[in-house]
């Protein structure tokens, strides 16, 4: 919230311009409960002045102030404020420019520290907050794929005998494979479809449509794999075939060692 | 001494609130100003409904659904996990249409764009919430809906894949990523929330509520007159001829009783739902989103190919832009619907619209994996026959019906033959027009076929 004290640093370039003129209505407007937007003062330097600010030392040769009530002396003010500046009270001593270097330097110095607290709580809030951006290689790519719901992971994972899976027909497959959440790495869930296009070659498939990440099925009468969401379908192999699917089917690494089906990470950009 | 005064002799908020309930407010404020202020009502009732929920949901993918299950089983747990359920409906109807009572009104004009702006962004913020807040039950509408909503995201140029990791919490969608939906939905989006809401209030306050437009101007036109002197002229008449606001409260709290009690009655007669435990391994689980999202969830049939990311979210962010300028795009002085009608067609177009790919999104086919078809084989030719096996073996069940079985993605083939020829099918399998996938693997033997067998459907 300190950064909102910026904008109390507003009135600054208007009392700038006022340094010099011994006239400091702009700043008492503010404090007096005055209608917010009475510009006159702030527009027209008046050459005669009024009394100076209560919270601020009176400077010598300024009789004007002492001894009247703070409040009755703000209202007046305030009224002077908005009656404009050609009825403000007739002249009064000038008053030095140090009030107003002071002011300056208060407002400035606010802003400052304010700025520099906000900075040193927020960089660690986002930093934090935006730490998942920086897990992985940084991609800006012009057009995104989409990015199905998929967990990652490294290693192999035997899937059972060969012999299990007929050729032509995707098998859905459970598997459990080790995936690191939270920083701990633990056992996840995750199904896949095994798919042996021939005798002696086998796919892993990911289940998500490349689309939008829903889960497609396999239907045996249209041969296709369909996605309940927007009409995707994909052959057998994981190739788009109709619909919004962009690329085909993400793909795991699928190795056969001694007529045992082996699943490996998924090929990114597969 | 009576407590009321005894306190207010202390606080000295009596005069303010004095002056807050009498200031003269335009005559013609009516029911459909109660509005934003069932949308105030029911934001109060959506933050402390939350908070007792908060008492007992536990956010991570182990728990969370037992949680909610567990909160159901409490005193009141329904109840009040209904209304909370039943209130983020309500709310997004109810901001719905507060926004489209301005719009037609056009009160985001002088002096109230900004008021305008800042309540777009608390209508995106309202959605955010519904987005975030029906991840956590944690079941399978809840994560699928996620991976949809969030791939969406995720397809903005350049920052896509930075947008989708940061709402995620990483590429894949676990327990991180409900945690998160968790923090943003109870500390990030109330927070901002209530900031905006606050300034909305106090521009509202401070700037008069806006008038109902006249077809005759309430006061003169004066030649050479700036706008906005003649808007100070004619909202100092609309108030002289105004009455004092506390009379209006009345209705807003008729309206707030009303919808409060709509809320009880959900929650009560049907209770927020909860589906199976959040399975990403749900093959054959058929994902919609929430009412209020089915919309957008639509409008994903109609672009496709490698531009349909940028296609997406270019239309999303036009769309987010010309909502949050509005009051800058549409600058002149009438105000009244009938004085300004390019604005109030769009208007309704627009409204249309969505209620049309609502409806649409809510009847979007889904494939069938395992229908079977059923024909009265008696009258069929030897060829037809062998037609009707092409059809059973390629599958066309899936997604066509033909008297009442099979699958409902595509359109009924029941009478196909009385609505196209042979050529065109044919045309129709080879090179599909729409979503259907072409079936070019299909012999010419078994294409000839299929087709008599379809040339009897009639």
């Amino acid at each position: 919230m300190t950064s909102e004290l910026t904008p109390n640093g507003a009135p600054l370039p208007s009392d700038e311009s006022n340094r010099g003129e011994q006239v400091d209505q702009a700043g008492q407007v503010a404090e007096a409960p005055a209608p917010t937007d009475s510009p006159a003062p702030t527009e027209e330097p008046a050459p005669t002045d009024s009394p100076a600010p209560t919270e601020e030392p009176a400077p010598t040769g300024a009789p004007a102030t002492t001894g009247e009530p703070a409040v009755a002396e703000e209202l007046a003010t305030a009224e002077a404020a908005v009656a404009g500046a050609e009825e403000a009270p007739p002249v009064s001593p000038p008053v030095p420019e140090r009030p107003w270097a002071r002011r300056t330097f208060v407002v400035r110095a606010l802003g400052g520290i304010s700025a520099a607290l906000a900075a040193v709580v927020a960089v660690p809030v986002v930093g934090l907050a935006a730490a998942p951006a920086t897990r992985g290689p940084l991609r800006l790519p012009f057009l995104s794929g989409s990015v199905p719901p998929t967990v990652r992971f490294t290693g192999f994972t035997n899937l059972g005998p060969l012999s299990n899976f007929p050729v032509g027909v995707p098998t859905l497959v459970p598997v459990t494979v080790p995936v690191e959440i939270r920083g701990v790495t633990e056992d996840a869930q995750i199904a896949v479809y095994v798919v042996r296009p021939h005798d002696q070659s086998v796919l892993i498939l990911d289940i998500h449509c490349t689309h939008m990440g829903c889960p497609v099925g396999w239907s045996q009468g249209a041969k296709r794999f369909l996605c309940p969401c927007h009409g995707g379908a994909f052959t057998a192999d994981g190739v788009e075939v109709s619909g919004p699917p962009p690329r085909p089917l993400d793909r795991y690494q699928a190795l056969i060692a001694n007529q045992e089906v082996w699943m490996g990470p998924l090929i990114e950009g597969s | 001494m009576h407590p009321i005064r005894w306190i207010n002799e202390r606080l000295g908020v009596g005069s303010i609130l004095k002056g807050f309930l009498d200031r003269p407010i335009p005559a013609n404020v009516g029911w459909w100003n109660t509005l934003g202020s069932a949308t105030l009502f029911l934001i109060i009732v959506q933050i402390t409904t939350g908070i007792a929920l908060t008492l007992y949901y536990v956010p991570t993918a182990e728990q969370a659904y037992q949680s909610v299950q567990h909160i159901d089983a409490l005193a009141f747990g329904a109840f009040v996990r209904g209304v909370h359920h039943w209130s983020a409906s309500a709310l997004v109807v109810l901001i719905g249409l507060h926004t489209l009572r301005v719009f037609f009104q056009a009160a985001y004009k002088y002096p109230r764009e900004l008021t305008w702006i800042i309540g777009a962004v608390l209508f995106v913020l309202m959605l955010g919430f519904a987005f975030t807040g029906y991840l956590l039950p944690w079941d399978q509408k809840a994560y699928w809906a996620t991976v949809v909503g969030t791939n969406v995201a995720g397809s903005a140029p350049f920052v896509g894949d930075l947008a989708l990791r940061l709402m995620r919490g990483g590429t894949a969608l676990t327990s991180e990523t409900l945690t998160r939906f968790y923090g943003i939905h109870v500390w990030v989006l109330p927070a901002t929330l209530l900031i905006g809401v606050g300034i909305h209030l106090f521009m509202v306050i401070r700037q008069g509520i806006a008038a109902a437009p006249r077809r005759k101007p309430i006061v003169e036109d004066v030649p050479g007159e700036a706008q906005k002197d003649r808007y100070a002229r004619e909202y100092a008449a609309e108030k002289r001829g105004g009455h004092p606001f506390y009379r209006s409260l009345l209705k807003d709290a008729i309206i707030a009783a009303v919808f409060m009690a709509i809320v009880a009655t959900l929650a009560i007669a049907v209770g927020a739902p909860l589906e199976a435990q959040a399975n990403p391994n749900a093959v054959g689980y058929v994902p919609r989103p929430e009412w209020y999202f089915l919309d957008m969830f639509q409008m994903l049939w109609y672009v496709s190919g490698p531009a349909e990311p940028l296609v997406v979210f270019l239309a999303g962010t036009l769309g987010f832009v010309v909502f949050l300028l509005l009051p800058f795009l549409d600058r002149g002085r009438e105000r009244h619907p009938a004085r300004r009608p390019i604005a109030t067609f769009l208007g309704v177009a627009v409204v249309v619209g969505v209620v049309a790919m609502t409806a649409l999104g809510a009847l979007s086919p889904v494939p069938s994996t395992d229908a079977t078809v059923q024909v009265d084989t008696a009258t069929l030719t030897d060829a037809q026959k062998a037609g009707l096996k092409v059809y059973q073996v390629e599958g066309c069940t899936a997604c066509h019906m033909i008297s009442g079985h099979g699958g409902t993605a595509g359109p009924d083939l029941t009478n196909v033959a009385t609505k196209l020829t042979g050529p065109d099918i044919q045309q129709q399998i080879l090179k599909p027009r729409d979503k259907m996938p072409p079936y070019t693997d299909i012999s010419a033997e078994d294409m000839k076929a299929l087709l008599d067998f379809l040339s009897t459907r009639k």
